[in-house]
This record gives structure tokens, sequence and C-alpha cells, in this order.
């Protein structure tokens, strides 16, 4: 785990900035922007960008900047939930098959295929509109999609550690099954684990964008960017700020969290492994 | 719930394809007329894809509109409300029609006699075919009738019926107590006549007499429709119509806008602002009797108590509603009917809510005992907490805003409130899975205060979801139901709207304006306010 130069290091720090100033937007901004983003003001309904609203208002006249920093918390924790579930789920049953081996392998790939046997967006769709609408069944059905990477890349790589030397060493030596996991192979296999879930949680961004642009995600009145994209594209033509400026800010929110974990695979190393 | 799914998708690739023409919508009223243009001129060499051009020589008119406005399940006249959507497909037809002013001319009936108050002789128009060949007979308007009631419960409360009679053309009906509003009644499409002997086809429903016959039909989604050829009124000018749903209302103006439609019926508001000063479309308004309301259910302990219902309405600002959400083509409202209808006035009567006053909506609640001793933001009596889950259609965007605009206010003044969206909501409506929901009905489409009164008000009427019980209320319409002096109905039916207002079962929001835009290659269209009709056989295109 090296940090191999100074310009990957300067890149991760970077990134590292760029995600700290990002959690203070989704965390302290809620308190701190100069208008209500839920409260309608029908009056200034529409005004363009400008002095009295910096990025302009939408059709009931909220602020679009201080709804785009309610919604930040949203888009970013929720994110960060779907992945921290899925790396500890996945990487609990690829690690318990793999090192298992045997039916248990079997059973829990045979799984695996079933779910990787739908094209994804359709898959969390699918579950979102069963579970119905809300944050917590958008997470769940994100879950669904995403586990199943975690769960086979930590197998794949609890299979090609099993039989290392120093395994066979510590089982020599009385090593029990649990603590060879714990202390060998999962402090082996988490670098290439923790550059997938960094990279995942971009697109794990978009997709909750997209299960609340299709009206499956945040319900009102959640400032979530995808929703209020989806409820701007009617006025495209007439006040094309209110998508454009949520758009940016998606867009802003995806590229630091590929920054990071392109700096993060760059300092591990990891990136032949993955 | 797929088709809003596919709308969405639709959507996002409008989104992508307008962020990439984006140089083309910049200036506004310039870049549509251009868009518009670039549009016709193209037609020639890409026929069949546009609109208003001519394939294989035929003249096609397209239009579009919203679920709410061409929605239907199924081309069956009997089925649910699908008679009103097939009459404005041009498809269904009545033996009377409304005209600009909402009173009833003669259609399929050629004429009538009132014999006696029980007994209405209607002579049915000699020549007339329904589209599978069969003549139009009384005995065909008596079974097609009679069908009609067995399979549609709202055919009793519409008009009811004693016995018919039929000999050749004359068709005697029987009512069973006096009815002056027979004729407006038999404007209801659920009145449409169609031919009841004929094989109901599971995808193009039943032979009627209209313009225009079905060719292929899709649920919720489209219908194409050919010329009948041997139209009782007078040979269709185009030789066939496709209509489409389209609910993403910037995908809707974007089709006018690139030809891919003629016309969108009934606009959205929002779109108003994209082809106002858009010289190569026309856009038309008439003031209908259509309103957004909002129904307490009356079963659920949460607006029972009237104070938390006077506190609602109070937090609704219905100037902005009408000025910005329907960009001024809505009239705001504090009574039922429109205030041009002889019994829309609100004078003298004692209305709790006469403007919008969120101060005064907290106070009615803070003498009601509402409290919030939790201090969760949400007021809270005798260990309740004060929410409300507010449905609405998922189509419509006026009423999803009304929604998020009540959901800030009422929110400010310690109500909760949750807003779910559906896109029929006939099941949520008759299960009272709702304490607030927000409505668009037209108040008045036959013309007769009866309509409402029996569908909203009457506690034994199908349509009240509300659970609306009000004896007095239920005494004057039935009176309003026989009486026939023009005066003293309209008397009862203020009385009845001052008993409902008073009782503010009902929060009635803004009656808003019949909106169509259409291509200037359009000719013979016109906008009628009761929103049955909107395919006739005078519609042209030009060129």
């Amino acid at each position: 785990m090296r940090i191999q130069t100074r310009h990957t290091k300067r890149w991760l720090a970077v990134s590292l900035v760029l995600l700290a100033g990002l959690f203070a937007v989704a965390l302290a901004g809620p308190y701190l922007v100069p208008h209500q983003p839920f409260k309608p003001d029908m009056r200034q309904a529409f005004s363009p960008p400008g002095a009295g609203h910096i990025l302009g208002t939408d059709n009931l006249g909220r602020c679009v900047f201080c709804r785009i920093v309610a919604g930040c918390g949203t888009s970013v924790f929720s994110a960060l939930a779907v992945v921290t579930i899925v790396f500890v789920f996945g990487t609990g049953m690829g690690v318990t098959a793999g090192f298992l081996g045997g039916a248990v392998d079997r059973v829990v790939m045979k799984i695996t295929l079933v779910f990787q046997a739908f094209p994804s967006f359709i898959l969390a769709v699918a579950v979102a509109g069963i579970l119905g609408n809300g944050l917590a069944n958008s997470v769940l059905s994100l879950c669904a999609v995403y586990w199943t990477t975690y769960c086979r890349l930590a197998r794949s790589l609890t299979v090609s550690l099993r039989d290392m030397p120093y395994i066979r060493a510590a089982r020599v030596c009385g090593a029990g099954k649990l603590p060879i996991l714990v202390k060998y192979v999962l402090p082996n296999a988490a670098p290439a684990l923790f550059v997938t879930a960094a990279l995942d949680v971009g697109s794990v961004v978009l997709s909750m964008a997209g299960l609340s642009f299709l009206g499956l995600g945040a319900i009102r009145p959640t400032a979530e960017w995808g929703a209020v994209m989806s409820e701007a594209k009617d006025y495209l033509q007439t006040a094309p700020w209110i998508i454009l400026f949520n758009g940016a800010a998606l867009f802003i929110v995806v590229t630091v969290f590929n920054l990071l974990g392109d700096s993060l695979r760059d300092a591990l190393d990891a990136g032949g492994e993955i | 719930m797929m088709k809003k799914k596919t709308a969405a998708l639709l959507g996002a690739a409008m989104l992508l394809a307008a962020i990439s023409g984006c140089g083309n919508g910049a200036g506004s009223s310039a870049a549509g007329s251009g868009g518009s243009s670039a549009a016709e001129s193209g037609a020639g060499s890409v026929a069949g894809e546009t609109a208003g051009g001519e394939t294989d020589g035929k003249k096609i008119f397209t239009a579009g509109a919203t679920t709410g406005f061409f929605g239907a399940e199924s081309l069956d006249v009997a089925y649910n409300w699908d008679g009103w959507i097939m009459s404005i497909y041009g498809i269904s037809e009545n033996l009377f029609r409304l005209d600009e002013n909402y009173v009833p001319q003669p259609w399929l009936a050629e004429s009538y006699e009132n014999v006696d108050d029980l007994t209405w002789k209607f002579q049915i128009r000699e020549g007339v075919t329904f589209s599978d060949g069969n003549p139009v007979t009384a005995e065909a308007v008596k079974k097609c009738f009679e069908r009609t009631y067995e399979q549609n419960e709202r055919g009793a409360s519409t008009l009811p019926i004693k016995s018919m009679e039929a000999e050749g053309q004359t068709l005697t009906i029987v009512t069973e107590a006096p009815n002056p509003t027979i004729l407006n009644d038999l404007c209801d499409p659920l009145m449409g006549v169609y031919d009841a002997d004929g094989e109901v086809d599971p995808e193009l429903g039943v032979s009627c007499t209209g313009p225009f016959i079905a060719t292929a039909f899709t649920a919720m989604t489209e219908v194409e429709m050919v010329k009948n050829e041997n139209y009782w009124g007078g040979e269709p000018k185009v030789d066939g119509v496709n209509l489409k749903i389209i609910d993403d209302e910037e995908a809707l103006n974007m089709a006018l806008q690139n030809g891919e439609i003629d016309l969108i019926a009934q606009l959205p508001a929002s779109g108003v602002p994209v082809f106002a000063g858009n010289d190569s479309v026309t856009m038309e308004s008439k003031t209908s009797t259509r309103a957004n309301l909002l129904a307490y259910n009356m079963e659920h302990a949460a607006v029972q108590d009237q104070a938390v219902r006077d506190a609602i309405g109070k937090c609704i600002d219905r100037d902005a509603f009408a000025e910005v959400v329907y960009n001024g083509y809505a009239t705001p409202s504090y009574g039922v009917y429109p205030e041009s209808l002889p019994y829309g006035k609100t004078d003298g009567m004692d209305l709790t809510v006469t403007g919008y006053d969120p101060e005064g909506a907290a106070k009615f609640l803070a003498d009601a005992g509402y409290q919030d001793t939790d201090n969760d933001g949400i007021l809270d009596r005798d260990g309740t907490e004060l929410e409300v889950k507010m449905l609405t259609y998922s189509y419509n965007n006026q009423c999803i805003q009304l929604a998020d605009m009540l959901q800030a206010e009422l929110q400010g003044i310690g109500i909760g409130v949750s807003i779910e969206t559906q896109d029929v909501l006939d099941e949520p409506l008759e299960k009272g899975e709702f304490d607030v929901a927000i409505l668009n009905y037209a108040m008045a489409p036959t013309g007769s205060a009866q309509y409402l009164v029996s569908m909203l008000f009457d506690s034994s009427s199908s349509g009240n979801y509300a659970h609306y019980k009000n004896d007095t209320v239920d005494e004057l319409s039935e009176k309003l139901k026989t009486t026939f002096d023009e005066n003293e109905r309209n008397k009862i039916a203020t009385d009845i709207c001052g008993q409902v207002l008073a009782d503010r079962v009902y929060d009635f929001v803004a009656h808003q304006q019949l909106i169509c835009v259409y291509s200037n290659k359009v000719t013979g269209f016109t906008v009628n306010p009761s929103e049955y009709y909107l395919i006739t056989n005078e519609i042209g295109l030009e060129g």
C-alpha cells in the first residue's frame, strides 16, 4: 500500500480536498443558504439567474441554488450508503464463498449470476417499482444491482490468496479459518475493493438521479437533483437554467468521486488487479 | 406507472436532443418560428414521418394531448369514462350536442316532443348508419342505452329512465321523475349511440356513427382512425386522424414545434410561453367549466375537524396559482362554479375562506387546540400528529404544483403533508386512500348544475369520494332534479353551493380555460368549451 509518486499524491490530495468541500456543502450548506429551499414564492417564479437569485428560480419561485445545496446531501449520502452496504455485504459474501469453496461457493456464485443476468438499471427500476417510491427503497434497489460486483471480486481475490504460501504457513501453524480471513485474506483483498468502491460512488450517484428522474426515487419535497431535473424538463425552453444547473451539480459531484477513485487506484497501485 | 416511465425516458431523450440543438432554442419566439418553418420545409422529403403531410396521397391529421384529455382504456362507450374520450376522438355521437353556450342542439335526434312531465319522444335522424353498416333506428338506440345502463353504474345517475319504447325512428323515453335536464343529460358522452347488436371488437370496441372509425388502438397510448366515408354530416375533410398521448409536456410542445403533430389539445399551461409569439401556430382558448379542487375525505380523522380544512383552505394562494401556474389562463375561485354561470356567484354567502392567509390558518389551528408539544415541527392534539396524505394525478403538472405549493405552506403552519401521485385515481379514490385529493374536474360539462351535484354532493353518488353528507343538500338535489323553471333551478343550485361552501368538504381553487394550439395548416378547427368535442368532419389540412 505504498503511496507511489509525488504526482499521484498531489492528485489524491486535491480530490480529498474537493471531497471535503463536497461534504461541507452537503452538511452545512442547508443551514447557510440565503433563501428557504422548499418555500414557494410565486411572485418570483421563473426569475432568470441574476442578483436576487444567483442561479435563478424555479416554477414555484424557489431559489435554484438553495435547492441544489439542499439536495446535495441527499445525492451524496444516499450514494455513499449504497456503496457502504454493497461493500460490506458483497465482500462478506464473496470472501466467505471464496474461502469456504465447495457448495457454498457454487450457490453464492449462482445467485450472483441470476442478479447479473438482468440489465443493471432495469433491475434497479424493477426493484424500486416493486418496493415503491422513497429514498430508502431506491437505496435498496441499487444495492441489489451493485452487490454482485463486490461479491465476485472479493471471491476471486480470496481464491487467489487462499493458496498463497503465507496462508498455508498460517494454516500449518494452527491458525483458525476466521483469524486467517481477518488477518491475512481481507487486508490483502482490501485495496482492490476500496478502489472499486470509490470508483462506484460516481455511477451510483448517477443511477440514483436516474431513478428519481423516473419518479422512483426521492419523494416530495426532497430536492434530489434527478427528481428536480425530471420536473424541470417541462420548462426546458422557457427556464433552461433549472435543469442545466442541477445537471451541472450532478456532473461536479460525479467528477469529484471519479477523480478520487482514480487517484486512490493510482495511489494504492491496484490498477492492474481490477 | 409504465406510461410515466416511458414518458420520462422520452423526456430524457428530448433533453439530449434539446441540448444538442440548443443554439436553435436560444431566442424564444424567433427560434420557435424558425424551428417550425424548418420542419415544414422538410416535410416533403420526410413525408410519412411528419404530420400534416400527405402520406401516399392521403391527408392525415395528427394531434397530441396528455392522458387526462386523450386517455381511453377501451373503445367501448359504456366502459368507465371511455365514452367521453370516444366523443373527443370523433368516433361516437349522441342524440344531442352542446353548442358553444352549453345549449343542447339536435344531433342524431332530429327533433323531440315533451309529451308530459315524464314522457319524451325523440325522432331519430333518418339515413344514419353505424360504421358496421347497420342503420341507426330507435330500436338500436334503445338497445344501446340498455347495454350502457347494464355495464356502467353512472348511467342510472346520469339519466334515470323508467322505460323505453322504440317504433321505427321514434324513441319514447319515460323518466322515473320529471327531468328538466334530459336534453343536457343526453349530451353526456356516456349516452353515446353505438351498435349494441354488433360484436364488440376487443381492440376496436363498438361501432358508432361519428366522422372517424378506429383502425388501430392502444389503450392510454394512441389511436389511428380513417374517415367514415358514409358519414351523415358530410364527408370528413381529412382521410385519417392519428391521436397520440404525450404526457411529457416539453415533448408535447416539441412535437408540435417540429411538425410531428398538428395540434395540441388542452395545452398544459407551461406550454403557453413556448408558443406565445410563434407565428406558425395559432393558440386559441375558451372558458371551460374545468376546475382544480381539493376533496377532503370525511371518513378520515385528520380532516374531519373543520378547523383543519379551513386552515388548509386559507393556505391556498389561489391568485398566484392562477396567475403563475396557469399563466393567467385560469380564474381564482372561492365558489363552486365559474362566475360566468348563473349559479356561480358567491354574493351573500357566508364564506370562511376568502383569501390567502397563512397566519389566519395558523390561528384557526391554535384555537382548535393544536400544539407542537413534542417540538418536531408538526402540530398535534390528543397525542395524534396532524399529518395529511395528498393524492393527485401523476400526469397533471398543475395539480402537482398545487400539491407542492400546499405542502410547503402547510408545513409552514405545522401540518405534515405527504404527496402521492397515481396515473389513474379511480381505485385509490374508491378505496379512500387519501386525506386530501387534488382533482381536476369539468364542473358543468353538460351545461347543467345537476351534473356536479349528482356526482360530488349527493350523498348517494358513486363519485362522492369525500363521503360528503348533508341532508339539506340531498333534499335540494332531489328538488333540482325535478324543477323545470330555469330561475328556480338556478336558485336551488345556488343554495346547494351555499351549503357546500359552508360545510367546506371541498376547496375550489381555480377555473381554467381550455387552450388548444395548432399549426396554421389546420383549417376548420374550433375549441368547444365543453370538452366533449374535438375531432370533427370539418377539420382539414391546407396544402
